[in-house]
């Protein structure tokens, strides 16, 4: 063997040699993460009916997102919804003693005068609180048939069909749901009464009152409905 | 009825809380929307300009036209109200975790306005001409986001401290080898 030769296979073996250390030392990328990736996969099977609960829930939204955007903004059910609002309210302030009028979504007086748009219905507190509920884990025990939780790609449907006939079984989710929604809308017709009220005698606080306390008010009685009824309901013995 | 007695009172506090915050962010939210605009500009997509406009607009401006798309500021900053108010009437959290807590949620939730503002410039960009209000992305992030955001960046927050654990029939999973 010549001195070249020589040279030249010590030279490979020195690399070789040094690539090997760095591979002790340095793991690859997704070597490294591995550990994370099962602990993140561990974390998610120790609190799983919590993480269900939260994929139900965004599933949920997302389906009630497309049916907002595509079928209800400015579409018949909602307009409706808007026009009985408006004949509410001005129910309401006419029984109190007010001189208030309606025109199609428009309700007025001399004094001051507001539509019912889209979001005063209450319709998106409504839509979170349904979603909260069907999304919140029943009681009621059904027995898989298998057919979806074997095959891993079609598991999504089968927890999701297993959702609904849940919910269909339910009688504490539909209770939840029609006193909820009921209770939303009462105090939906609270909220454009006093705005009303409000934009007549107090106009200069009327924004403060719109947007800041009352929308936010909104959401935190669908908050407050949804634990009260995972208080009084969702525990309560199945019939 | 010890539940729903505290719950009462959880929501009475919350609803005192949230009136307060409100009068006094009535004079801040300027503020805040130029801290909106100035920081959503920094990010905007290109051919828009975001101007805080007013009390509490922003306005979305296309280039090369003269019209301009508008949010109104207070109109995504009550869900901000709502999650301080949620965390100042939680019971059972000690002073400063909940200042912490106020600070996570406060940064987080100037993120998704941020975030909202930079879809809706985007949306207004692409759509150019045409009505905006019924796309999926600004339902999403400036029609459901400004009520949906705060409940569960709450709930992620504080659930530990307040809510129900849920229970199910779930047969639990087997532990690691």
């Amino acid at each position: 063997m010549g001195k070249k030769q020589k040279k030249e296979t010590q030279r490979r073996w020195a690399r070789r040699v040094s690539r090997d250390k760095k591979k002790q030392t340095k793991p690859g990328y997704i070597a490294r993460l591995r550990p994370r990736i099962q602990s993140v996969v561990a974390y998610i099977r120790r609190n799983w009916t919590v993480a269900k609960v939260c994929l139900v829930f965004a599933a949920l939204i997302l389906i009630f997102l497309l049916i907002y955007s595509k079928w209800l903004t400015g579409r018949a059910p909602l307009d409706d919804l808007r026009r009985i609002t408006a004949h509410l309210t001005a129910s309401v302030l006419n029984f109190f003693g007010g001189h208030v009028k309606v025109d199609g979504t428009l309700v007025h007086s001399n004094a001051f005068s507001f539509e019912i748009i889209e979001a005063c219905t209450g319709v998106i507190p409504m839509m979170i609180y349904v979603a909260a509920v069907l999304a919140y884990p029943s009681t009621i025990k059904l027995k898989k048939t298998g057919l979806f939780h074997n095959i891993i790609f079609l598991r999504p449907l089968g927890v999701l069909l297993e959702l609904v006939i849940v919910s269909l079984l339910d009688w504490r989710k539909w209770l939840g749901i029609v006193l909820g929604l009921l209770v939303l809308y009462a105090v939906n017709i609270v909220r454009m009464v006093t705005l009303f009220l409000i934009g007549t005698h107090f106009h200069s606080f009327f924004n403060v009152a719109h947007y800041l306390i009352w929308q936010a008010l909104m959401i935190l009685v669908a908050i407050a409905l949804w634990l009260l009824w995972t208080m009084r309901l969702a525990h309560a013995a199945p019939k | 009825m010890r539940l729903q007695s505290s719950l009462l009172f959880f929501v009475g506090k919350a609803i005192l809380f949230l009136i307060a915050i409100a009068i006094v962010w009535h004079f801040i939210s300027p503020a805040y929307n130029d801290l909106l605009a100035t920081t959503a500009n920094l990010f905007h997509p290109a051919h828009t300009k975001i101007v805080s406009y007013g009390q509490d607009t922003l306005r979305v401006y296309l280039s090369g036209s003269f019209r301009a798309y508008e949010i109104y500021g207070l109109d995504l900053q009550y869900g901000l109200l709502i999650v301080l108010a949620l965390i100042a009437a939680t019971p059972g959290l000690r002073l400063m975790k909940r200042f912490k807590f106020i600070l996570i949620a406060f940064i987080i939730m100037f993120l998704i306005h941020i975030a909202s503002i930079l879809v809706f410039a985007k949306v207004a960009y692409s759509a150019k001409t045409a009505t905006i209000s019924s796309n999926p992305f600004v339902v999403f992030f400036c029609i459901i986001g400004p009520d949906l955001f705060p409940a569960l960046v709450w709930m992620a927050l504080a659930f530990r401290q307040f809510f129900p654990k849920p229970e199910s029939n779930d047969v639990k999973p087997q532990k690691q080898k």
